[in-house]
């Protein structure tokens, strides 16, 4: 049977979830009949239910990947979903009510991610449809600019009836598409200019035209959206594909210096952003308001020493949107330094398995669009756990994986989906 | 190719990023972690560490941790606290809430209790060794022992027996707080569920010995008395003449007793409590010594009650009187005999009557005699201190005979006494809204010869000193003379 070493991932990663959850369990008071402790999340049937699920659909995509995608890569599927289960396994601790609702997201997730990888065709195809993709992230983005529902400071949502969803996170898998095909086509030339401006080798104005309007296209997002960490993160992916593509640093530097410049000009301009720069710069006075949900979270983080004070034993449930801004916090409470430095470096082996097939896939357009989509995994994983941790301004965007919300883990599944699509006719 | 030239340092750069988190995580653990876990705001200390106890000078428990009733959680126990004596310590133990944070003795040792300035106990066994590795030291709070007496403080309760007002009372030698009750006060134990009941006009959270002011009226006759003698400005034996009324400083001073005392000395002024006397004494003494002298019994400075570290835990200062300019003639006559602007705690007046009998030297009152950590070594102990020389031996002991014969006939609490002892004491009657009651206030110092205990009582619009507060002093005086025999 083909695909050994996934399989022996897949199971490491199942026991790892496994053993999460009934750790949690145990220490919230598990019985085995439902009743005893008040909590029905928390009994030995409904875990293994929880878990049942995880592994089934883990089978159902090994399967599936075994039959149709032999050459694809092996490493990246398990060690989605032991973040995945190392995310349910967080949210199960802080809120055991969400913890069903987030599996059922991963049902949808993995449903999308399977169609990415059995759909007929070539990839190669969308580069064909770059402009458009530019297009479909400015609509998604505009549109929750005007429509958006706002909800703690930032719009983000979308309403559709009953369902809430968020058109930013559709729209960074389009802006990677957008972005792989316009440096696909136009990447040369935004070298061979020939002037050299402060260590740029600066492009033909016509073709420098895009990378100015990006910029402007950040800006618009922090003031209409009023979300630091979608500007943040759009920005952040936009100059590490243009850096990739290019191997200019410059253009991290001068685009660095600009979006430093533009958050000055905005937190003079608009009082959230200030708030949210003097949060960063000293969040004790206003511990009790404004400050509460950082300082909670480095409390979190204190808690947990160099062990952690285990599983399910936490307090970081009173941290506000703790399941979806803050998991990483309660991990490091409960699993502590060892367990945030694992985290970490599962993201990081993420990232790498992604660089690295854009490093050395044959096809230009198939090696951008893997680079696009770990410089995007990496670039959010990075605001985030900096913002929580306190080393840049703090940001309420998802942890990738891990985070509570369906709009999150489906676009993450539909990235590794075309991640994997991508790896197939790699070296 | 580009790509792969720049991956890598892209790679290199994510790298940066992933391990600038770890390094990040670290230093909030393990550099910061004692600060933040010890934090007001950060309600883990409050539920899942075990507190010390507050012990009183007999070892009774004030204030312990007890396990939540109902808690299954048999990994991480947590915990409430518990005040076995109720309402009766509230002011002097505070409260500690999930809620309400901390307040009093348990905010100003919230570091020593939560165990955080105690080295970790040493692991015994493999169990131990492998939870150490596991979660890193454990935290047990230390135990704090206070210099206060239960039979004293007892005593005070019922003295001043739910009346408003406030009882303090001081070992004369070393300052250390020997009972201090005050009312209205609170239960500790119910502070989450009574917290807005109350937020009364009333001020049940107000610890009235330390935090609240009153003009102390009468009994701060022995301080300016000892005032006059220490800058010669007067004798005990230096004559007045009271006429029931007189224009000091173009201001009509009256004395309670309208008829008038007639020609009388200092020495009688004090025993008589006159008032024409003190505020003509006061004029003789001058507004710079006397605003010397007054600062010089620490009536400007907050006591440091809960001595180890900085932290004031909410005690006032000792008093606050007109000072430089605005101390004029008038205001002068009127400080004199304990009015005008003059505003002191009761703890104040119970050091007053602390320093006159230790020989004129004020020792800072103090509250905590003892710390002790989780393996029982003691990391507190009250340093024997040298105090303050307020005044000197022979003033004080001057003083202290006037005061004693505010107890013999002819003083104004002639009918106030305690069998086979001498006592020394001052009534006051102090002013403080028109229509109203006067406050009544007392201080007694005993014994005479030799003083071992200081007693200051007060009881708001209780009306004259000898008849309401003076009895309560007296009661508790009694029971401190035997404690500390």
């Amino acid at each position: 049977m083909p695909r050994r070493r996934e399989r022996a991932l897949m199971v490491t990663a199942l026991g790892i979830g496994l053993a999460g959850m009934v750790l949690v369990a145990v220490a919230g008071g598990a019985t085995l009949e439902a009743g005893l402790t008040g909590r029905p999340e928390l009994t030995v049937p409904a875990i293994a239910l929880l878990w049942g699920q995880l592994a089934l659909a883990a089978l159902l995509c090994h399967l599936v990947l075994a039959r149709r995608h032999r050459g694809a890569d092996q490493v990246l599927l398990p060690l989605s979903l032991g973040l995945t289960g190392l995310g349910v396994t967080i949210i199960f601790s802080l809120a055991p009510g969400q913890a069903q609702k987030q599996v059922n997201w991963l049902w949808v997730s993995l449903a999308v991610l399977l169609l990415t990888v059995t759909l007929r065709g070539d990839i190669d195809r969308f580069r064909d449809y770059r402009y458009l993709f530019g297009l479909l992230t400015a609509v998604l983005l505009l549109m929750t600019m005007v429509l958006g529902h706002e909800s703690h400071g930032a719009r983000l949502w979308l309403k559709l009836g009953p369902i809430a969803l968020q058109p930013g996170e559709l729209a960074k898998v389009t802006l990677v598409f957008f972005l792989a095909g316009y440096l696909d086509s136009r990447g040369d030339m935004l070298v061979d200019g020939g002037r050299r401006v402060l260590g740029i080798e600066l492009p033909d104005p016509r073709y420098l035209g895009p990378v100015v309007l990006m910029w402007g296209f950040g800006m618009v997002l922090l003031v209409g959206l009023r979300d630091l960490g979608t500007a943040l993160l759009f920005f952040g992916t936009f100059l590490s594909m243009m850096y990739a593509a290019t191997a200019q640093a410059g253009y991290l530097w001068l685009g660095g210096a600009g979006f430093a410049g533009g958050l000055w000009i905005c937190s003079r301009l608009f009082h959230h952003v200030r708030i949210r720069l003097d949060m960063w710069q000293n969040p004790w006075p206003e511990a009790q308001d404004k400050g509460y949900q950082i300082v909670q979270g480095l409390f979190a983080i204190a808690a947990g020493g160099v062990g952690g004070v285990g599983l399910g034993l936490g307090g970081a449930e009173r941290i506000p949107a703790a399941t979806t801004d803050y998991p990483f916090a309660a991990l490091c409470e409960e699993l502590g330094l060892w367990g945030a430095a694992m985290a970490v470096a599962l993201f990081g082996v993420w990232v790498y398995r992604a660089l690295r097939l854009g490093a050395s896939h044959p096809n230009r357009y198939r090696a951008l669009l893997s680079t696009g989509i770990g410089c995007l995994m990496a670039v959010q994983t990075l605001v985030i756990l900096g913002g929580v941790t306190k080393l840049i301004p703090l940001t309420g965007i998802t942890l990738p994986f891990i985070s509570y919300g369906g709009s999150s883990l489906v676009t993450n599944y539909l990235l590794l989906g075309l991640l994997l699509r991508c790896s197939e006719g790699a070296r | 190719m580009r790509l792969a030239r720049a991956i890598p340092r892209l790679m290199t750069l994510y790298a940066a990023g992933f391990a600038a988190v770890v390094v990040q995580v670290g230093y909030w653990q393990l550099v910061r972690g004692n600060e933040l876990r010890a934090n007001p705001n950060n309600r883990r200390s409050v539920m899942n560490l075990r507190r010390g106890r507050i012990l009183a000078a007999d070892g009774a428990e004030l204030a312990k941790d007890a396990r939540v009733a109902g808690d299954s959680n048999a990994l991480q126990p947590r915990y409430q606290r518990v005040y076995p004596q109720g309402e009766e310590y509230a002011h002097l133990t505070g409260y500690s809430s999930v809620k309400y944070r901390q307040a009093g003795l348990e905010a100003a040792l919230n570091r020593w209790l939560l165990g955080l300035e105690a080295r970790p106990p040493e692991p015994r066994n493999l169990q131990q060794v492998l939870d150490r590795l596991a979660r890193g030291p454990v935290r047990i709070g230390c135990d704090v022992t206070l210099s206060v007496i239960p039979a004293v403080q007892d005593s005070a309760r019922r003295a001043l027996d739910r009346r408003d007002g406030a009882i303090v009372a001081l070992d004369v030698r070393t300052g250390a707080v020997l009972a201090m009750v005050d009312w209205p006060t609170y239960d500790p134990n119910r502070i989450d569920d009574d917290w807005t009941r109350l937020q009364t006009s009333a001020k049940p959270l107000l610890a009235r010995a330390y935090q609240e002011y009153y003009p102390p009226g009468s009994v701060f006759k022995p301080v300016t008395a000892a005032t006059a003698l220490d800058t010669g400005s007067a004798a005990p034996e230096t004559s007045f003449d009271c006429q029931g009324t007189k224009v000091l400083a173009h201001t009509r001073v009256k004395c309670f007793n309208l008829n008038g005392h007639g020609p009388l000395t200092l020495f009688d002024g004090v025993a008589k409590s006159c008032n024409i006397v003190l505020a003509e004494t006061a004029l003789r003494i001058g507004p710079l010594k006397f605003e010397n002298s007054v600062a010089g019994t620490g009536l400007g400075e907050a006591p440091r009650l809960f001595r180890p570290g900085a932290d004031p835990g909410g005690v006032v200062k000792g008093g606050a009187f007109p000072r430089g300019d605005k101390l004029t003639p008038a205001e002068l006559a009127a400080c004199g005999y304990g009015q005008g602007g003059l505003q002191v705690t009761p703890l104040y007046v119970a050091t007053e009557g602390q320093m006159l009998g230790n020989g004129g030297v004020a020792m800072a009152p103090w509250l905590v005699s003892r710390i002790t950590g989780p393996d029982g070594a003691v990391l507190y102990q009250h340093p024997a201190e040298s105090g303050r020389q307020a005044f000197s031996a022979a003033t004080a002991a001057e003083v202290l005979k006037m005061m004693r014969a505010v107890m013999r006939p002819g003083g104004t609490a002639a009918h106030l006494g305690l069998d086979g002892v001498d006592v020394c004491g001052k009534t006051g009657s102090a002013q403080h809204e028109t229509g109203k009651p006067p406050h009544s206030w007392f201080l007694a110092v005993a014994p005479a010869e030799a003083p071992r205990v200081a007693v200051a009582a007060v009881v708001e619009n209780g009306g004259y000193g000898g008849r309401v507060a003076g009895p309560a002093a007296m009661r508790v005086l009694r029971v401190a003379l035997e404690a500390t025999r």
